[in-house]
């Protein structure tokens, strides 16, 4: 059985985050804790900042997908994904929000840029989604990974 | 739940805390209507266990206790309460117990809420009650 989209880049980004370069940017010199993980889990994401004490989340989101279709066979001989990526966090006592987002961010396209075969990907296009959780604002930044993946 | 009463002093320019005895106004109005009822449910407090290696999610589990509340329907005809209850989803949850969002209710009759949001009340700077958002959760038992 194949993986999903949402798994392959899960993966993908897994493989090759590296924590070091993403540090809180209180003292600069702990590693700020950041997962990966699919969106919309069926619990307050809040929760995991609070109790799980995480500090930054990659967010993967469903893919829009388009088959590729031979124009002799008119069979699918492939698919492109578009999987969408946020990334999440929120400032706390060592932590401001937005100065962690960019590093996260930052991260996501030396990811991209460093790692170029393979299924090639592409970090499309780039948009704000921050949310304002009472007092708490949740800074948000949407990625679209574009790829090419073999038929199932 | 069990109470206990300080009475209001002044000392100086410190002024001590006391309980204040809204939450057994607002039972007393529940048992002037209904009689002596009792407002225990079960409040599931939701804690984050391990990530799973495919999604990333934190599995949920919940440990369960008992706790007073009061639930007003979503087009409850008649209140037992004072106006300024508003129902924004399918029911609202009165407590002085201590509840947070993601947590769950389970009420006599096996009804699942989960509670979506919590508004604390205060009168003045003395704590009164809390006001709790709940969906109801009509698939839990399949779960």
């Amino acid at each position: 059985m194949v993986n999903s989209a949402m798994q392959q880049t899960k993966t993908f980004i897994d493989t090759y985050y590296t924590p070091s370069n993403v540090k809180r940017d209180d003292d600069g010199v702990r590693v700020a804790k950041v997962i990966t993980a699919y969106g919309f889990p069926d619990y307050p994401i809040i929760q995991v900042f609070k109790e799980k004490h995480v500090d930054g989340v990659f967010s993967i989101r469903e893919p829009n997908s388009t088959a590729l279709m031979d124009p002799v066979s008119q069979a699918p001989y492939g698919y492109e994904e578009h999987v969408p990526i946020d990334v999440a966090c929120i400032s706390k006592l060592g932590v401001t929000g937005t100065k962690l987002k960019w590093k996260m961010e930052a991260e996501l396209r030396r990811i991209t840029e460093a790692q170029p075969t393979g299924s090639l990907r592409s970090l499309q296009r780039r948009g704000d989604k921050d949310q304002r959780l009472g007092s708490t604002v949740l800074y948000v930044t949407e990625w679209v990974m574009n790829y090419r993946r073999d038929p199932t | 739940m069990d109470t206990a009463t300080v009475d209001n002093c002044r000392v100086d320019y410190c002024r001590v805390n006391v309980y204040r005895p809204d939450w057994d106004r607002i039972i007393q109005r529940v048992e002037r209507l209904a009689g002596p009822v009792t407002t225990d449910v079960t409040r599931r407090r939701l804690w984050l266990g391990s990530q799973d290696s495919v999604t990333g999610w934190y599995s949920k589990n919940f440990a369960d206790e008992t706790v007073e509340m009061v639930i007003i329907p979503r087009s409850a005809t008649r209140l037992a309460l004072t106006v300024g209850v508003y129902v924004r989803l399918d029911a609202v949850g009165l407590t002085a117990d201590a509840v947070k969002a993601g947590d769950e209710t389970k009420t006599d009759g096996n009804e699942y809420y989960e509670v979506k949001g919590v508004k604390e009340h205060f009168i003045g700077d003395s704590f009164s009650h809390r006001e709790c958002d709940l969906t109801l959760l009509p698939l839990h038992e399949l779960v």
